[in-house]
């Protein structure tokens, strides 16, 4: 089966890298919101960072932070035993960094552009900031947390350009579909690439057209109950 | 029907705010400066122009907002005391909010936004009505009967009128069994008709659960058709307070109306100047001295009143 | 107006069009970019045709090349891209320019014995080989360690580098513990550093011979330029360069 070891492996990156994202980028965002004016902007300039950088650069810097030879690489070998780099943990966690963007900005867009009464009439029914968060800021977010999954499960079976630095092109650990591709074409074998490439494209096709209907169902599903 | 809807919770619930905050207006920087009381079960009104600081107010008493200086103090416990360095979270206050926006939770239906003000304490398991206990089902049911919302109680707010996600807003805050009921400009997006049922309806809960109540507005009938009494308040100060009929219609004689006006336009002609008024629901022009006139604007909220009035009643018209 | 006549400037400035000198577009495989630099020096001076090269990965060249890509030469790491390239019609004939050799290097205060046992040992977690797929110096690694008996024993430790650059950069940055790149990566040595290349014995592998060819794009547009690089890529002048970065002469 090693043909479809490569798409396993980058759908699995995905889903991984989206849920680890749905977590974390939901905690950033509202802490994000929740900041006074004066900080934002320089936390916003980081938070999208990845998007402007190359990805090569974040894959070059993370191969360098992380080798055995320097102080992080050396300290996760001694104490965990691993590394991050030619390993699919060290994958996702490249992913999960690179794709903060892709997760935080539409959360982030969707909570500032919530009404403040609805925070404020939680708090003064006596609810925590962080029960507001998960019962009334969040289903008011839907759409966003729709959008930042659509985009970060989709970013992620794109990535290359850090997969390529990072991982080693190990098959069945990191040799995902972008990089399989890659190998095909270096090796001249345009069959596969031509394989690899077209069930890339319907997969992701088909998984953002579900997901769109998916999403009108909802919002179309609520108007029809207004009779 | 006045029926004691909770026995038994304590019935002396009186409020003291002194309160002071400089604050930026749209226009200019003013302070805001007031002190004063509201009695237990009281329906007290805060009545003033835009600006003039009242929401401001409202909100600092909810916990939203901190003045510089100052103290406030509900029912013998304080909750905010800048001296002492006392500011309770909005949650540990307990207060019962009503937003001009209403801020309903679209996400939940009308129960469960009641619900949501009713469960525990904050933060404890689930919203679902079968883990509430017996008396709790039982409180929510009455306040869905006293707001009238048990037909709709299983709707979604973005399928109600206007009128009902005001009494969704209302049964919500007061489920929250609070010590001050605060309202903020509620009724200002409903129409006419909608405001006068509104009044009526409202006066009838504070009653039944025997609320404290601290209303915002700049609306004349709001006024005089609920309030114990009025603080009257300008550019952050208080000028005056005291019974609705003692503050408006200080010059009043008998068979004087006194009606609330909007200027809808000023004309002049050779003679006098005209304004153009909407009383009520009325159009009505009428011809004012130059002295009146002065400093008016279209747009303006100004009271009317007559000097002589004999009031013939002729036929009947059908409603 | 300004704004045309600013790009139209910049188009020309940046646009390989000949300025004055005659010029060539040669793509060069990751093994003999050190020795390529000097090479392109040492023609220019020769014979005042200016070298535009492009470090591109084999696979890479043959697809654009394949495309329409205006590269004059393809120097090669082997002779399978060049001979693919022969079949498509893409070039008359190839030519072996060098023989290249395999190296094996590491970081750590370890001892590389002969029979390579020291892959199995605990202290290498991870080994970096070029990508047997396409790169000859990995194919020649694989086949090493075949030879050796222990290939399957340590292939979950095996980390694929795109080229020998990668290789290199790998073992270099201790990213790996150790791996195989080619000689022509780390000869000469340039600056001190603490890894250790040892040839690989060349009994172990079949030699890599590198293949160069003229391209059609070369032999349509540059024929002169084109034919005078090839006679110099296999001229006594270039084997010396050649030899100072570690390749030897095909015959030998």
């Amino acid at each position: 089966m090693s043909f479809w070891e490569p798409l396993f492996l980058s759908i699995k990156l995905a889903i991984l890298t989206t849920c680890i994202l749905f977590i974390l980028g939901i905690l950033i965002s509202w802490g994000l919101a929740s900041l006074k004016s004066g900080c934002k902007p320089f936390w916003e300039v980081i938070i999208n960072l990845p998007l402007m950088l190359p990805p090569t650069v974040l894959g070059f810097y993370l191969l360098i932070i992380f080798s055995p030879e320097n102080t992080v690489g050396k300290f996760l070998q001694y104490y965990f035993q691993s590394r991050l780099v030619f390993t699919f943990e060290g994958l996702l966690f490249a992913s999960v960094l690179f794709n903060i963007p892709f997760m935080v900005n539409p959360l982030l867009a969707g909570l500032t552009n919530l009404p403040s009464t609805l925070k404020e009439a939680s708090s003064t029914l006596g609810k925590s900031g962080f029960v507001t968060l998960i019962r009334v800021l969040l289903p008011a977010i839907r759409p966003s947390l729709a959008s930042g999954c659509i985009m970060t499960f989709a970013h992620t079976m794109g990535e290359f350009g850090v997969v390529m630095m990072i991982g080693g092109n190990i098959p069945g650990e990191t040799r995902v579909a972008s990089i399989a591709i890659y190998n095909e074409v270096e090796a001249m074998n345009y069959t596969n690439a031509h394989y690899y490439s077209a069930i890339m494209l319907t997969f992701i096709l088909l998984v953002l057209l579900v997901l769109q209907f998916a999403n009108r169902n909802t919002s179309r599903g609520k108007k029809m109950r207004h009779d | 029907m006045q029926t004691e809807i909770h026995p038994g919770e304590k019935k002396c619930a009186m409020i003291e705010v002194s309160v002071k905050k400089k604050f930026r207006n749209v226009h200019q920087d003013f302070f805001l400066n007031v002190d004063f009381e509201v009695k237990n079960r009281e329906f007290m009104f805060l009545f003033g122009e835009s600006g003039a600081g009242k929401t401001t107010i409202l909100r600092m008493i909810a916990g939203l907002e901190t003045p510089d200086s100052g103290m406030i103090r509900v029912d013998s416990e304080v909750w905010y005391d800048s001296s002492r360095k006392i500011n309770l979270t909005p949650q540990k206050r307990k207060t019962g909010f009503v937003f001009q926006d209403y801020a309903l939770f679209d996400n939940m239906t009308v129960r469960q936004n009641i619900e949501y003000a009713v469960h525990g304490r904050s933060g404890q398991g689930k919203s679902s009505h079968a883990g509430l206990g017996k008396d709790k089902k039982e409180f929510i049911a009455s306040i869905l009967l006293a707001t009238g919302l048990e037909e709709l109680a299983f709707q979604f707010p973005c399928n109600l009128s206007g009128g009902q996600m005001q009494r969704v807003a209302f049964a919500r805050a007061i489920a929250r069994r609070p010590s001050v009921f605060l309202l903020d400009e509620p009724f200002s997006s409903l129409d006419l008709d909608s405001r006068n049922k509104m009044h009526e309806e409202l006066k009838q809960n504070i009653r039944d659960f025997s609320l404290t109540t601290i209303l915002v507005t700049h609306d004349y009938s709001d006024v005089f058709k609920m309030a114990d009494r009025v603080i009257l308040l300008k550019k952050g100060e208080i000028i005056d307070t005291g019974k609705p009929s003692e503050i408006f219609l200080a010059e009043s004689r008998e068979n004087q109306f006194v009606l609330q006006a909007e200027i809808l336009e000023i004309s002049r002609n050779e003679s006098a100047n005209i304004f153009t008024l909407l009383i009520g629901g009325n159009v009505i022009k009428i011809s004012v001295s130059e002295s009146e006139a002065k400093g008016r604007s279209a747009g303006e909220t100004i009271m009317v009143a007559s000097r002589t009035f004999h009031p013939v009643i002729v036929g009947r018209e059908k409603s | 107006m300004k704004k045309w006549i600013l790009f139209f400037c910049i188009y020309h400035i940046t646009s390989a069009e000949d300025v004055g000198g005659k010029h060539i577009n040669i793509a060069i495989a990751a093994s003999v970019q050190r020795a390529g630099k000097e090479l392109f020096t040492e023609f220019y001076k020769k014979t005042g045709v200016m070298v535009n090269a492009i470090y591109s990965s084999s696979g890479n060249a043959v697809a654009q090349i394949k495309n329409g890509a205006p590269y004059d030469i393809f120097i090669s790491a082997d002779t399978a891209y060049p001979e693919f390239l022969k079949r498509a019609g893409y070039c008359d004939s190839y030519k072996v320019y060098a023989k290249g050799y395999l190296v094996i290097g590491t970081k750590k205060y370890i001892k590389i014995d002969d029979g390579l046992k020291i892959l199995l040992s605990d202290k290498i977690r991870k080994i970096a080989i070029p990508n047997p797929d396409f790169a000859p110096y990995g194919r020649a690694a694989m086949e090493v360690l075949r030879k050796k008996g222990i290939l399957t024993l340590i292939k979950q430790k095996i980390v694929y580098a795109q080229n020998v650059s990668e290789a290199a950069q790998f073992i270099e940055s201790g990213a790996v513990d150790i791996g195989f790149t080619a000689r022509s990566v780390v000869l000469p040595e340039g600056k001190k550093n603490r890894e250790k290349y040892l040839d690989v014995d060349s009994a172990l592998y079949t030699p890599i011979q590198q293949g160069a060819c003229a391209i059609k794009y070369g032999m349509e547009n540059h024929p002169k330029e084109s034919k005078l690089f090839m006679e110099y890529l296999l001229s006594p002048q270039s084997a010396d360069i050649l030899e100072k970065y570690g390749f030897s002469s095909p015959g030998a």
